[in-house]
């Protein structure tokens, strides 16, 4: 009887669908190995697309209405969606910075990665393949 | 299939994703649309009765600019912060070339609308573009987008430190963005004029049925803005010739007759402008500082105001922060300021947003400002309350 109510226990606080690990992901003739959280941060968010190997950057963001969307801001930034938008509206209208190029999901991210040295995107992990390189853990330390 | 996928592409360029976007492209060229609602409510909770100008006080002013001022009239007032703007742009594709306007309308205005922004944009490279048209004075941190109300962080903007008499100006501008090692930089350099009929600044201090014309000419300015992870700051200066007129006449169907300025009325100045803004971003925590400094060789006072806000993320699409902001007009005594002559206020304000989606939010914000004016000071407008409620949304 214990068990079963840690086991309820458990199902009320752990999320109904376990958010998979997200990666960010450049073109492997880009000549990046790795970025840092502020580099990938300044790619986002539009402060400085440059980058390690002087190209510049053409970021890749999912639909809103996608749960890696959130999580990844989140978890990059801190940031709610709500204020990832607030941040935008504050920056795109007076032509000082464009926010990332939206994607219709993740494997329109992937085949643009594989098709642009300049393209980087996040994924789930589980959709990397060898034509895509792993610059940056999301979430990670 | 594939002007629908740019369609959506575009549309989330230039409008924060949102479903109701309008973009088309054809024939290489791209059209796309969005906008921007504000609906503010606001009631005075108290302050000083009395008539200042021509205002049943309490006052509180929230927009300057537009003299968007609450009152004593009692009942809730929805006139001073709500607006509906309006976005549209055209762009050439793969030519670097595009051209973005802007229109509002608002309660403050009676609903009218008027183009706030319009301008032309040539991409010179990756990262530097010239921009020529009617733009918005980079004055402030919050200046390009300080009729986005889902943008910012309060009902409405601290009125201590924005508030000036032009926002607008027609120029051109040239914009570049590099990295100065570890920090991102945008240096934004300036010129151009901007002549304002029947400015709404002065109706604040000269009445409703007043008018002022005010022309800012030889405008030159930069503005450059550093921001390393968690912490931004903005450094600003304006320069311009400056000369404003009272003409007599029928205005709004009222007759007119100005009383001289003996400072500044009819005679060209010229006004220099600093401001800095210090912002830093950690963790759940929010802290923004901004600061104005205008000077005027040859006028009798000078301007300072600044604003210091704590925020903080209370809970998963819950802020709340507590700003200070104050304006005090300084005595420039050599040329026969009178130091008890001053304007000055200070205003505290609580500011609780709710984001209710991605694109919509609402707060809830109480403003206290008190009078600081010198003994001497007219127009005196007196300690205010203020409660406001405001619905924000981009689309």
């Amino acid at each position: 009887m214990r068990g079963l109510l840690f086991i309820l226990a458990l199902s009320m606080v752990a999320p109904a669908v376990v958010a998979e690990d997200l990666v960010v992901i450049v073109n492997p003739k880009s000549g990046v190995s790795q970025l840092t959280r502020e580099e990938v941060v300044d790619v986002f968010m539009g402060r400085n697309r440059q980058l390690p190997s002087r190209l510049t950057a053409l970021p890749l963001d999912l639909p809103s209405s996608t749960a890696e969307r959130e999580q990844f801001y989140r978890q990059l930034t801190g940031r709610s969606l709500a204020e990832i938008n607030a941040y935008w509206a504050r920056l795109m209208f007076t032509g000082r910075a464009t926010p990332p190029i939206l994607v219709s999901g993740q494997d329109e991210s992937l085949l643009m990665v594989m098709d642009n040295r300049s393209a980087v995107a996040y994924v789930s992990r589980s959709r990397v393949n060898a034509q895509v390189k792993v610059v940056y853990e999301v979430g990670g330390k | 299939m594939k002007n629908k996928i740019n369609a959506v592409v575009l549309a989330c360029s230039v409008g924060l994703c949102s479903a109701d976007v309008f973009a088309v492209e054809e024939g290489g060229l791209r059209l796309s649309g969005s906008g921007f609602l504000t609906v503010g409510l606001g009631k005075m909770l108290g302050g000083d009765r009395a008539t200042v100008v021509d205002f049943n006080c309490p006052c509180f002013t929230s927009d300057y600019a537009q003299t968007g001022v609450y009152d004593g009239r009692g009942g809730v007032q929805w006139r001073p912060d709500t607006r509906l703007g309006l976005q549209g742009r055209a762009e050439l594709a793969d030519s670097g070339l595009s051209f973005t306007a802007q229109a509002v309308a608002r309660g403050a205005n009676g609903g009218q609308g008027d183009v706030q922004w319009a301008y032309g944009s040539y991409l010179l490279n990756d990262s530097t573009s010239i921009q020529l048209g009617r733009k918005r004075l980079p004055m402030f941190y919050y200046s390009d987008t300080q009729d986005v109300g889902f943008a910012l962080p309060w009902t409405h903007l601290p009125p201590q430190l924005y508030g000036w008499e032009a926002v607008n100006y027609n120029g051109v501008n040239l914009l570049h963005r590099s990295t100065w090692g570890q920090w991102g930089a945008t240096l934004n350099v300036l010129a151009g004029r901007e002549h304002l009929r029947d400015s709404g600044y002065w109706k604040i201090y000269n009445g409703q049925h007043s008018r002022t014309d005010v022309n800012w000419d030889n405008i030159v300015g930069a503005d450059l803005t550093l921001v390393r992870d968690w912490f931004e700051t903005r450094f600003v200066y304006i320069q311009s010739n400056t000369v404003r007129s009272n003409p007599t006449g029928v205005w709004n169907g009222v007759t007119y007759t100005p009383s001289p300025d003996p400072y500044l009325n009819g005679k060209v100045t010229r006004q220099r402008i600093y401001s800095a803004a210090f912002n830093v971003d950690y963790a759940d925590w929010l802290m923004l500082s901004e600061f104005l400094y205008i000077a005027r060789p040859g006028a009798a006072f000078e301007d300072t105001a600044q604003l210091v806000a704590l925020g903080n993320r209370i809970a998963p699409n819950w802020q709340a922060m507590v700003t200070l902001s104050r304006y005090q007009g300084k005595a420039v005594t050599a040329l026969g300021g009178d130091p008890l002559a001053q304007e000055g206020h200070v205003s505290r304000s609580l500011t609780v947003r709710r984001d209710l989606s991605p694109t919509s939010a609402i707060k809830v914000q109480f403003d206290s400002q008190k009078d600081r004016g010198g003994p001497r000071w007219i127009p005196r407008f007196g300690n205010a309350r203020l409660l406001t409620l405001s619905y924000d949304r981009v689309f």
